[in-house]
């Protein structure tokens, strides 16, 4: 397994590396994750981390925008910013040669971006006409108004691009500030893979960003969401549509919850196997023919903050009440009776059998090491995942299934052609 | 950083052709955990009729729903026991099916291939229901403003190429195929003769060559092909689409002819789309997104393809953009790039992209079968070979003379779709 090369290392301001060689190729991954992402917004200021992470390419004190633009499309590289839920990102993929040049661009677009002035209403503008072309895709619209539902109250109920009234508010202080209060060393872990030496990645970041300072950064984390004490329903008309999307939600767990990887399995047999393996899909599309995109996540999207539960499918709208009851049935059905051996078997052989999937490339890499880290995860991790995913039985998924999911207190998103009347 | 890109060297490629006429390719890698394997058979989109448009994909979905020795969700069920992942996909001139598995159990996936190279079963029923999924598919499809854009400019660039069609074809002829139409396409195509098989990852090539030669064991070889596409005719001008669809935000969506994977001036429109759009730097960027602020984003695409086929180039505009502004603008960046070279910067720029971008793709054995696999389906065995020494030795003025020869005096067309 490539991991054998893994090395780790602390500074004193709480910087941590994280490194793995892998030089089958001659490339490298370098990532740098700031813990601060749409988590951390200003309930009034939607879209402030996402768009504090597009600055961070508009220049540094040592180079301008052009000059980022350059140092990797001259070379050859790609270079993205983004900002999720709980973590900002920057990510290089480069040819191993182009390593320390890509280092020090990543160090000083985390501790030295200036923010030019001039360059921040056109990102704004950019930003607000994403955010329009993005209500053009209805799965993005259902994913929306089911976040607003499950986060209600708490900055990730706002899409992550903010809202057009946030964005027309915020101001370049804004994002200085949210800099200043977010980007830290101690809020920081780089990770760097493929072929590169430990003792050579060291060096090159202890020069950049071994005297980084915390300066303002303290540890924040808001409150917890809240699991809805009552159902929800919210529709959406999607005008000159064909198809209405449905979804049921509500808040699910945290990465760290003891019963994750029991959920694991029992996503696995509701609707998260592969083809059309799990429930779900299973009955709603290969045996019903209702649907081409059907499908049921509760783990996938666990992080700090609990993550969402949803059953999705989008359908004729003649279909919509039988999508609706089929996606019920299947929900209820796991949680009156369990899955069957034969689901068991299935569902644990693919987990333990496809995870080594998520370590092919050095960016796969790169994402496992960083989930290591944040969620503390047993350093002997990859040899006991089979064994716990092969120690959760029936039982145990019937147990989980029904402790975390909902069939009452739950949110309805409907979005599509017709106004329906639903339940 | 450095400037251009020296040589690197690819790992080799073991190349084997059957009796039966399958071409098998191996790519052992001992480093990954991982085994890929991609079947490929040359029939897509490009094959297909008015009145049949969509057989192909169609075809595809139906490939999971049993065989002689596999009933109806058996091949998922098998691959989940196996701890594998499973997929196809349909293009304009192949179809492709792919099995991923842990290294030490992915024999299967020949076995599961070759029994539905040649046993696959089409139950009325199955079909029927499937027809459905796929409908829903097209409707999902049609519901972005993108996806109906896309459908109409791919109809308008084209008068008689069936790349004008759909890969997943028109919503009518969908619902109006028969298990017949089917089989004798099935019967037609599906035959090793017509078939690529690739394998990536940890597997010795001896290994994979003798379990290839004791599970393909078939011989037929399929129904005469019906003659060639016709060939496109040569025409000048603009054409000029509207689509009506509701869209937040106005789009526009171009269509230039582009050269098939068999034109010599291929490398040089790989070339030619990355100085359009890739990264900030690109023409279209500074143009659109920095300069002029017409745009949000800008994106081009250029096919692998066996015939001639387009150059996309899509622009989300911003809400206030003057259509006839963008497009005026775009023709005249697009024209300077026929009758001036590219910069040494720009022309160097663009091939670190492209040789880097073949670099990254070995980086997984998904990526690895997909560029053996397409490229042996297109007919351009040893494509990746030479890639590199082939993109390192072009001129900016075979750049130039490249868009020269297939923008000037032919066809564009230029669809929108407005905001409301």
């Amino acid at each position: 397994m490539v991991l054998d090369g893994f090395q780790r290392r602390v500074w004193n301001n709480g910087l941590v590396l994280l490194t793995c060689r892998n030089d089958r190729l001659p490339v490298v991954s370098v990532n740098a994750f700031v813990l601060a992402g749409t988590d951390q917004n200003p309930l009034r200021q939607p879209g402030l981390a996402a768009l504090a992470s597009r600055m961070l390419e508009e220049g540094t004190a040592k180079y301008r925008a052009d000059d980022i633009s350059r140092l990797v499309e001259d070379a050859g590289g790609n270079l993205s910013t983004y900002c999720q839920h709980e973590l900002t990102g920057i990510s290089l993929h480069l040819r191993d040669r182009d390593l320390p040049e890509g280092l020090d661009l990543a160090a000083q677009m985390l501790s030295r971006p200036t923010f030019p002035r001039q360059r921040f209403g056109l990102e704004r503008e950019k930003a607000l006409t994403r955010l329009e072309a993005l209500e053009d895709d209805p799965q993005v619209v259902v994913s929306n108004l089911l976040n607003r539902e499950i986060y209600r109250g708490g900055p990730l109920q706002f899409p992550g691009l903010g809202t057009p009234a946030s964005l027309r508010r915020l101001e370049i202080e804004d994002v200085r500030e949210f800099h200043r209060l977010r980007y830290a060393p101690g809020n920081t872990v780089l990770v760097v893979v493929g072929n590169a030496g430990h003792a050579q990645v060291a060096d090159l970041v202890d020069r950049r960003l071994g005297s980084w300072r915390n300066g303002r950064f303290r540890k924040s984390r808001p409150p917890a969401p809240r699991r809805q004490r009552a159902p929800r329903v919210r529709q959406r008309v999607l005008e000159g549509r064909e198809q209405v999307h449905v979804c049921l939600g509500h808040l699910g767990v945290t990465r760290d919850h003891p019963d994750f990887y029991a959920l694991q399995v029992m996503d696995a047999v509701l609707g998260s196997g592969p083809g059309f393996t799990s429930r779900i899909p299973r009955e709603l599309r290969d045996r019903r023919g209702l649907a081409y995109a059907t499908y049921s996540d509760l783990t996938g999207s666990a992080g700090r903050y609990p993550g969402r539960f949803l059953a999705y499918i989008c359908t004729s709208p003649s279909n919509r009440d039988a999508a609706v009851s089929g996606l019920m049935k299947e929900i209820e059905s796991l949680i009156k009776d369990g899955p069957t051996e034969e689901e068991m078997e299935l569902a644990r052989n693919y987990l333990t059998g496809s995870f080594v999937f998520g370590f092919q490339s050095n960016a796969h890499v790169a994402r496992f090491l960083l989930t290591a880290e944040r969620f503390g995860l047993d350093p002997d991790f990859i040899r006991l995942y089979p064994d716990w995913i092969r120690a959760v039985d029936a039982e145990e998924v019937r147990r989980v299934a029904r402790r975390h999911l909902d069939t009452v207190n739950f949110t309805t998103i409907i979005a599509g052609p017709e106004y329906a009347s639903t339940r | 950083m450095k400037g251009q890109t020296p040589g690197f060297r690819v790992p080799p490629v073991h190349r084997y052709r059957l009796d039966n006429g399958l071409t098998l390719l191996v790519r052992p890698d001992p480093t990954s955990p991982v085994v890929t394997t991609m079947v490929c058979y040359r029939v897509g989109s490009r094959v297909e009729v008015a009145g049949r448009t969509g057989i192909s994909h169609f075809l595809e979905h139906m490939m999971f729903k049993g065989t002689g020795r596999y009933g109806p969700g058996e091949i998922d069920r098998i691959t989940a026991l196996h701890g594998g992942s499973n997929n196809a996909f349909t293009t304009q001139d192949y179809t492709g099916y792919f099995f991923s598995f842990a290294s030490d159990r992915w024999v299967c996936a020949l076995e599961i291939e070759s029994d539905r190279m040649s046993n696959n079963r089409f139950d009325p029923q199955e079909f029927e229901l499937e027809r459905q999924v796929i409908l829903e598919e097209s409707r999902m499809e049609q519901d972005h403003p993108w996806g109906a854009l896309r459908r109409s400019v791919e109809l308008t660039a084209f008068e008689r190429h069936p790349y004008r069609f759909p890969i997943i074809g028109m919503s009518r002829d969908i619902e109006a195929l028969t298990v017949e139409q089917m089989v004798e396409h099935y019967r037609r195509y599906y035959v090793p003769g017509n078939a690529v098989l690739a394998v990536a990852g940890d597997t010795d090539p001896d290994f994979t060559l003798r379990t290839v030669e004791r599970l393909f064991r078939q011989t037929s070889t399929g129904l005469p092909p019906p003659p060639g596409p016709p060939r496109e005719a040569a025409d000048s001008g603009r054409v000029r689409i509207k689509v009506r669809r509701r869209s937040r935000v106005p789009k526009m969506l171009v269509a230039l002819p582009a050269p098939s994977i068999h034109q010599s001036d291929h490398d040089a429109f790989q070339i030619l789309d990355r100085v359009l759009s890739e990264g900030r730097l690109s023409r279209l960027y500074r143009k659109f997104v920095e300069e002029t602020q017409l745009a949000s984003l800008v994106h081009t695409e250029m096919g692998d393809t066996f015939d001639p086929y387009l150059l996309l180039i899509r622009l989300e505009l911003r809400e206030n953009a003057d259509l006839q502004q963008t497009e005026e603008l775009l023709v005249h960046e697009l024209m300077q790039l026929c009758t001036e070279p590219l910069t040494r910067d720009e022309l160097i720029r663009a091939k670190n992209q492209c040789i880097n971008q073949s670099l990254f793709e070995l980086e997984t054995t998904f990526d690895q079968c997909m560029q053996l696999a397409s490229m042996e389906a297109l007919q351009r065995p040893g494509y990746w070979n030479d890639y590199v020494e082939r993109i390192s030795r072009l001129t900016a003025e075979e750049v130039m003379a490249a868009a020269a020869g297939h923008w000037s005096g032919r066809r564009w067309t230029v669809g929108v779709v407005e905001t409301g």
